[in-house]
C-alpha cells in the first residue's frame, strides 16, 4: 500500500513556459528510459526477488521513481501552462495539443505512447538487477541530453537532481546485485531434480576420511562413505 | 515568520535525507551510524512536518480532517507552481 504526501521530492517551480522543452522532457514521463518504465520495472521485478535486501531495494527505489514521475509531470505541466494553441503549434506541439490538450500524457519525445515493451521482468535476480543497472545508466544519459537541450536554470536544476538520483540508484542496485552473487557463491544450489535434496543429506553424513569430527570434510565427493580425498 | 515555501522546503529536505538513508540502509542494514542518523533525522522531520501542518494544512490524508473542515483537498497541489 502506498500513501501520498502532498509535496514533491524536490521543488519544481518553473517561471517561464517553454513548450518546446516540455516536448523533450515528456520522454522521462512515458518514454523508453522514463520514470514510469523505471517504477513499473522495479515494482514488478520485486515479486520474484530472493532476499530481504533485494526485495527492499526494488520496493523502495520503485517507490522513489513514482515520486520522480510526479516531478517530471510537474515540469511538463508548468512548462506548458497558459500557453496558447497558436504558440503550441509554432513550437511543434500542434499534434500533441490535438490529442491531449495541455494535459500530461505518458509518451516519448518522438510521440509514441508509453509501452511496457521497453522493460523486462525476467524472474531471475541476476538478470533483473543487471537490467536495472543498465536502466539507471540509460536514464542518466537521457537527463544529460535534456540538460544539453535546456537553457533555463530552473529547469536544469531539476534535471540535475533527477540525474544524480540515477547515479545513487545505480550504486544501490550494484550493492544488491553483489549480495545475490555472494549468496549464490556460498553453496551449490541444484534446481529441478532431486540432486539438491540428496546433496543436502549427504553433506550431513561422515565421508569416511580422517576429518571425521566434522560432518563435512570439504571435498566434493560426499556420496561415498570413503571419499578418497587427500586428507585421509 | 517563515514563508510557506520555506517551511515546506525544510520538510522536503528532511524527507529527502531520510529517503536517501532508507536506500542506503536497505543494502547496509547493520550500519549503526546510518541507523542512528536515520532516527535522529526522523525526529527532526516530525517536528518540521507538525509545524508546517499547523500553519498550512495536511501533508498526508491521515491528517486531512482539521476541526470541522476537510482541508486535504485545498490548493495548492504539489505539481502546481508555488507563488
Amino acid at each position: 500500500m502506498w500513501g501520498y504526501e502532498k509535496k514533491l521530492q524536490y521543488p519544481v517551480n518553473i517561471k517561464n513556459p517553454d513548450p518546446k522543452m516540455a516536448k523533450f522532457i515528456i520522454s522521462q514521463y512515458g518514454g523508453p528510459d522514463g520514470e514510469l518504465a523505471a517504477s513499473l520495472r522495479y515494482l514488478s521485478q520485486r515479486f520474484s526477488m530472493p532476499t530481504e535486501i533485494t526485495k527492499a531495494t526494488l520496493n523502495d527505489i520503485g517507490t522513489e521513481e513514482l515520486g520522480h514521475l510526479e516531478m517530471v509531470g510537474a515540469l511538463v505541466h508548468q512548462l506548458t501552462k497558459g500557453v496558447s494553441p497558436e504558440v503550441l503549434k509554432r513550437e511543434g506541439l500542434g499534434a500533441y495539443y490535438t490529442d491531449h490538450g495541455i494535459s500530461v500524457y505518458p509518451q516519448a519525445a518522438a510521440g509514441f505512447p508509453f509501452t511496457a515493451s521497453v522493460l523486462q521482468v525476467k524472474g531471475d535476480p541476476i538478470t533483473d538487477l543487471t537490467e536495472d543497472l543498465a536502466a539507471e545508466q540509460k536514464a542518466r544519459s537521457t537527463y544529460e541530453y535534456l540538460i544539453d537541450l535546456a537553457d533555463d536554470p530552473d529547469v536544469i536544476d531539476v534535471l540535475r537532481f533527477l540525474r544524480e538520483r540515477e547515479v545513487v540508484h545505480f550504486q544501490r542496485f550494484g550493492e544488491a546485485l553483489r549480495t545475490v552473487q555472494e549468496k549464490l557463491a556460498e553453496k551449490k544450489y541444484y534446481m529441478n531434480n532431486m540432486q539438491g535434496v540428496l546433496g543436502t543429506m549427504n553433506n550431513n553424513m561422515p565421508c569416511g576420511c580422517d576429518d571425521k569430527k566434522k560432518n563435512d570434510c570439504g571435498c566434493d565427493n560426499k556420496k561415498n562413505n570413503d571419499c578418497g580425498c587427500d586428507r585421509r | 515568520m517563515e514563508t510557506r515555501a520555506c517551511m515546506l522546503k525544510k520538510v522536503m529536505e528532511y524527507d529527502f535525507a531520510l529517503y536517501d538513508l532508507v536506500l542506503y540502509l536497505d543494502t547496509h542494514p547493520f550500519d549503526e551510524d546510518a541507523l542512528c542518523l536515520y532516527k535522529e533525522l526522523l525526529e527532526e522531520a516530525k517536528e518540521a512536518k507538525a509545524n508546517y501542518e499547523k500553519m498550512y494544512g495536511p501533508l498526508t490524508v491521515k491528517n486531512g480532517a482539521t476541526e470541522c473542515e476537510w482541508k486535504w483537498i485545498n490548493n495548492p497541489w504539489p505539481w502546481e507552481r508555488m507563488v
